[in-house]
């Protein structure tokens, strides 16, 4: 089964418009979507322009060269409501900002939907504004995405990555790689192949959405107190076209995802294979008869002495010809023995 | 910058600390390091629950007279409790757009990069009946007018409920360059070690050199009468 991670993090396509890349407190997805605008930046793959609205990471901690041509980045940590000298207008600006970008293919980036939501001040005109500007997104002549970042808990992402705001999506849910540890050896429920696909989903999909889990592998007790950014879990849930074909699926796969080797099988990722079972070809148990101090090997002609010995059975191995007689008891009282076949509990009344 | 952890200048670090384990040794070290280290330095401590007689008795112990940079300006020490209204719930306006006000001309004082500002704590601002998205907000422009003057900027959290992350906590998360996390040894107390400390890094820093600790290689520490002493597990002088 090919990999749906690369496809997601390569130039858009046609059909797939929306990206929600969904981080939490334990483990966040900004590693990946510096690696979506590297990748559409880069000048030796196919490129597109790149608008990137900053209201909470720093833009220096999401692009690797800010200073090229085809990135557009709209610095907004400091508009503040309340603390910005003049009054904001986020919504016309964003709209206006992407109408007139250029007429190639673009990827319109939100670094944080929830900080959006603050400025903003409501849920219905966040999520109005995200649609008007997905609408234009969607009417621009060559294919464009909209690439929304957010962190559970979250008001806005269970909004948006329903149908009714697109029926197409990537969603992209990042895991800490403990937590996968965590579920193979306390429900003993390796990540597929080990185990069979229906049962891993059923056990992991309600411990990775309460998220209560999540956080007590990373901050509690046992945990390391924060997440890696070198390798994580992704999980995607990709609705919409097949890109070969006009054929409507909804897909939810799990990858890895590391800083060294970008997208990978989870197999790859480091801290999750002590988690998992061993290998399919067994390993050849010791050999006893190795390295001790005498012989324990017989000669040919041992063996054929060995092989002339008479066993010590009677049957030798053979059949029986006649069939034993069952088991019985032959017992001759003696002058001592009182036997009285009467039963001496005739007279109970029960 | 805060040795032995040796951290940049001109960052968003987060203390994380819990009630057994309080990390003012963590603020006090890293303020006299500041003031010792370049001339002309900046110094904004902002304090919503200790008062300046505090950090100056603490800071003596350093052989820092703290009256002598109060009167030369290069620190500026703002009694928070002061300059805020407990909020009634009643007003439009941001509750602590009035402290912003008397923080933001400090900074534009400053020369760039040789400010620290310390907020000590924020979740004091929580208990005493700020909302969330004040404080946030609040939190977001003093970071951004510390990021127009490459200023560095430590926040204090207490962590009232350890492995299980409170809403604050998980926005400072997000904003965060670098976090400090001082936590209790897990067996107890004890004489020789009174605490452990691990260096994590933000969600979205590039690490780039910056020697990280994890949990598991926690760094311990002691406070003595002279400050804190630093050491790996198990090489205490308690232990050798």
């Amino acid at each position: 089964m090919s990999a749906f991670l690369p496809t997601v993090i390569t130039t858009p396509r046609r059909g797939n418009p929306l990206v929600v890349l969904q981080s939490s407190a334990a483990q966040s997805s900004l590693p990946i979507l510096r690696q979506i605008l590297a990748r559409s930046s880069d000048k030796s793959k196919a490129r597109c322009y790149n608008i990137l609205f900053s209201f909470l990471y720093l833009p220096s901690s999401i692009l690797d060269d800010s200073s090229s041509q085809n990135i557009e980045v709209h610095d907004w940590l400091g508009r503040i409501p309340g603390y910005h000298e003049s009054t904001l207008d986020t919504r016309n600006e964003i709209l206006s900002a992407v109408k007139q970008a250029p007429v190639e293919s673009i990827n319109v980036v939100i670094d944080s939907v929830d900080t959006l939501l603050s400025n903003v001040g409501t849920t219905k005109e966040t999520y109005r504004l995200l649609y008007d500007l997905l609408s234009i997104i969607k009417s621009r002549p060559n294919p464009s995405r909209l690439i929304l970042h957010g962190t559970q808990p979250s008001k806005l992402i269970p909004l948006l990555t329903q149908t009714a705001f697109s029926p197409s999506i990537a969603h992209v849910i990042v895991h800490p790689t403990s937590l996968l540890a965590y579920v193979a050896t306390e429900y003993l429920t390796p990540p597929p192949p080990a185990s069979p696909a229906a049962k891993f989903w059923s056990v992991f999909l309600p411990i990775s959405e309460r998220g209560y889990d999540t956080e007590q592998v990373t901050f509690g007790a046992r945990g390391e107190g924060s997440g890696d950014a070198s390798e994580m879990v992704v999980e995607i849930i990709l609705r919409g076209n097949d890109g070969s074909s006009k054929k409507r699926t909804v897909e939810r796969v799990l990858e890895g995802w590391s800083s060294t080797e970008g997208p990978c099988p989870l197999t790859k990722l480091a801290r999750l294979k002590g988690s998992r079972p061993s290998a399919m070809s067994p390993e050849a148990a010791p050999d006893p008869t190795k390295n001790v101090s005498f012989n324990l090997s017989l000669t040919s002609s041992q063996q054929e002495s060995r092989a002339n010995v008479p066993l010590p059975y009677a049957h030798e191995g053979r059949a029986l010809e006649n069939q034993p007689t069952p088991g019985a008891i032959f017992y001759d009282p003696d002058s001592a023995d009182d036997i009285d076949d009467d039963d001496p509990d005739e007279d109970l009344d029960i | 910058m805060l040795s032995p952890f040796n951290l940049p200048e001109g960052i968003v670090l987060l203390i994380t600390d819990e009630l057994n384990s309080p990390a003012d040794f963590l603020l006090h070290r890293s303020f006299a390091e500041h003031v010792k280290s370049a001339k002309g330095a900046k110094n904004i401590v902002l304090s919503v629950s200790d008062s300046i007689a505090r950090w100056k008795s603490i800071a003596l112990k350093s052989n820092l007279n703290l009256a002598q940079y109060l009167a030369s300006g290069s620190l500026e020490f703002v009694d928070v409790s002061s300059h805020i209204q407990v909020p009634t719930g009643r007003s439009d306006q941001p509750n602590l757009h009035s402290l912003f006000n008397i923080i933001q001309p400090l900074l534009e004082k400053s020369d760039h990069g040789l400010a620290l500002v310390i907020l000590d704590d924020i979740s004091t601002l929580e208990w005493i009946g700020f909302s969330l998205l004040d404080i946030t907000r609040f939190t977001r422009a003093l970071r951004a007018a510390c990021l127009q003057i490459g200023a560095t900027l430590i926040i204090r959290h207490h962590i009232v409920t350890p492995g299980e992350p409170d809403d604050m906590f998980r926005y400072l998360l997000q904003i965060c360059t670098y976090r400090l996390e001082v936590q209790p040894l897990s067996s107890g107390r004890s004489g020789t070690v009174s605490g452990e400390i691990a260096l994590h890094s933000g969600p979205g820093t590039i690490v780039d050199g910056q020697k990280l600790i994890p949990r598991s290689l926690a760094l311990q520490y002691k406070l003595t009468d002279n400050g804190p002493t630093f050491f790996e597990k198990g090489t205490s002088s308690g232990v050798l």
